[in-house]
């Protein structure tokens, strides 16, 4: 059953996109392009300095792309958990209370943003620059990469539900996300060693998108010998599991509608 | 011939009034999210520590690193002035809920209503988000504040530097009232800033090919000439002169464009 509700809103979704066709290729295209921005400045300030606390660029592409290449999975099947306030602050949460599915599956399901699957792309195009500069590149390797995507995108997941359980306390939490997925993830998408020990510590244990790609490149490059530093993305990923839906379990149980 | 002067006069002072108004009403209308605002110059100021730490890991316990580390916060802050203004200055939201229409009818232009309403936002932004984060930075990060000097020059040039960022987010709007759609000419937009108003990356560091095409660009009057200017790395008539180029440039631009987009308005309904 909710396979089928999932294929009927997905291809809803691309429908509505694709209506604007010009608009829709045009923002696919400048979506990637303004992510990948962020890394063409380290790529040509590194082209001069060569290494940053150690990190070659081949390294640092890896560890950028792995982080983005998640958000832009995860900006592609989870836009209505990223813009959960409309839900809150319209009072059309409520309507998603009274249905048979789970909630979260619900608002997951509201809105597939397919414009950015250029952001996917661009992290993917960094993350082969990365593979073949650091000369790791191998189909073993593409297989645990893109396993490591998938968690990268599977923990901002994580992040996103807690941040969005915040908003059934607050109603408004756009500027929480900002602060709480934008900062991090472009935090995380650096080695964290340049940090001083309190910011690496947070982004590890706290909000631990961290995990998600600078320990495991740590591992690949030989940085470190720790086999944990392979696993911690996966590692995280349970643990946090249980606390990120807990969180929003006791927001949905403590929210009260706005009412319209 | 004499009262058609001083009728125009009085017709100026009305204006200016009205202008003053927008401004005003627009100010009013973010400090209700004041907490949100708060909350997202924290954020902000990550930003800034990310690039911040950077240029420390790349540049070490040099006389270099803490220059660059109040050239990045400078511009950081300055950022909620010279670059994340108002989507589409406001235009797109009118397109979407069709006010648009009735904007159309008042008896000044759409660049004018447009710039006071940008005006009041970023009035508001320096209080609210460009002297919090600047202090953040003053105290946590080491930025050093300008030398006595450079505080006037600065100060126009971050007043040059709004004028050409709004122009530049006012052809979005035009943008988007043509083509009904807002967010690629956002991230195209978003793309040439971060690479070329060199917020956090000044000229100097660029390619030789770059290095030489970057500093003329409008978009590094927006951060490289104001950040250059704070520092005292470029004179004052270097930057200005630049500034006001495009500034007349874009002007021109914004005045035909508008007459352009106009004929061709399709209005939503509302």
């Amino acid at each position: 059953m909710s396979a089928k509700v999932f294929k009927a809103l997905f291809i809803a979704s691309l429908k509505k996109e694709i209506e604007y066709r010009f608009n829709f290729v045009f923002d696919t295209i400048t979506s990637g392009l303004a992510v990948f921005s962020d890394f063409l400045i380290i790529a040509v300030i590194m082209f001069r300095f060569k290494s940053m606390a150690g990190w070659s660029l081949g390294e640092v592409a890896l560890i950028y792309s792995i982080v983005e290449a998640g958000w832009g999975l995860f900006r592609t099947f989870g836009e209505g958990l990223h813009r959960f306030q409309e839900f809150t602050l319209s009072g059309r949460f409520d309507v998603l209370l009274i249905r048979p599915i789970s909630t979260i599956t619900q608002v997951m399901l509201q809105r597939f943003q397919f414009r950015r699957l250029g952001i996917l792309a661009q992290a993917i195009a960094v993350g082969i620059f990365g593979a073949v500069f650091t000369g790791l590149a191998s189909p073993g390797f593409f297989l645990l990469y893109t396993c490591l995507v998938l968690l990268s995108a599977l923990l901002t997941f994580e992040i996103s539900l807690i941040l969005a359980a915040i908003a059934f306390w607050t109603v408004r939490n756009e500027d929480i996300v900002v602060l709480g997925v934008y900062s991090t993830r472009t935090a995380s998408s650096y080695p964290l060693t340049i940090y001083t020990n309190f910011v690496k510590q947070a982004l590890t244990f706290i909000i631990p998108l961290g995990t998600a790609a600078f320990y495991p490149v740590s591992y690949l490059t030989g940085k470190t010998n720790s086999i944990l530093a392979l696993f911690s993305p996966m590692i995280s990923f349970i643990l946090f599991l249980p606390i990120s839906i807990g969180l929003w379990k006791l927001g949905e149980k403590h929210y009260s509608s706005t009412g319209t | 011939m004499q009262k058609s002067t001083k009728d125009i006069k009085e017709l100026e002072v009305v204006l200016f009034k009205a202008g003053l108004a927008i401004l005003r009403n627009s100010f009013l209308r973010n400090r209700i999210y004041l907490l949100n605002h708060l909350i997202s110059n924290a954020g902000s100021f990550v930003f800034g520590y990310i690039f911040v730490s950077i240029w420390r890991a790349i540049l070490g316990n040099s006389p270099e690193s803490s220059q660059m580390v109040t050239y990045v916060m400078v511009n950081q802050s300055g950022l909620w002035i010279t670059m994340f203004l108002p989507y589409g200055a406001f235009l797109f939201q009118k397109v979407r809920d069709g006010t648009i229409a009735f904007e159309l009818l008042k008896p000044y232009g759409l660049i004018y209503l447009s710039f006071y309403e940008v005006l009041g936002h970023v009035v508001y932004n320096f209080f609210f988000r460009y002297l919090p984060i600047f202090f953040l930075g003053f105290f946590l990060l080491g930025v050093r504040l300008p030398s006595p000097g450079q505080i006037v020059p600065y100060g126009i040039s971050i007043a040059m530097a709004f004028i050409i960022s709004f122009f530049l987010n006012y052809f979005i709007g035009l943008w988007s009232l043509r083509f009904l759609g807002i967010s690629g000419a956002q991230s195209l937009y978003y793309f040439l800033m971060n690479f070329l108003s060199g917020y956090m990356l000044p000229a100097k560091y660029y390619p030789d090919f770059l290095k030489r095409i970057m500093p003329l660009t409008p978009f590094a009057a927006t951060s490289y000439i104001p950040g250059s200017l704070y520092l005292g790395k470029i004179t004052f008539s270097e930057g200005i002169t630049l500034q006001l180029f495009w500034v007349a440039v874009l002007f021109l631009f914004a005045l035909i464009l508008t007459k352009l987009t106009q004929k061709k308005l399709q209005i939503q309904g509302g």
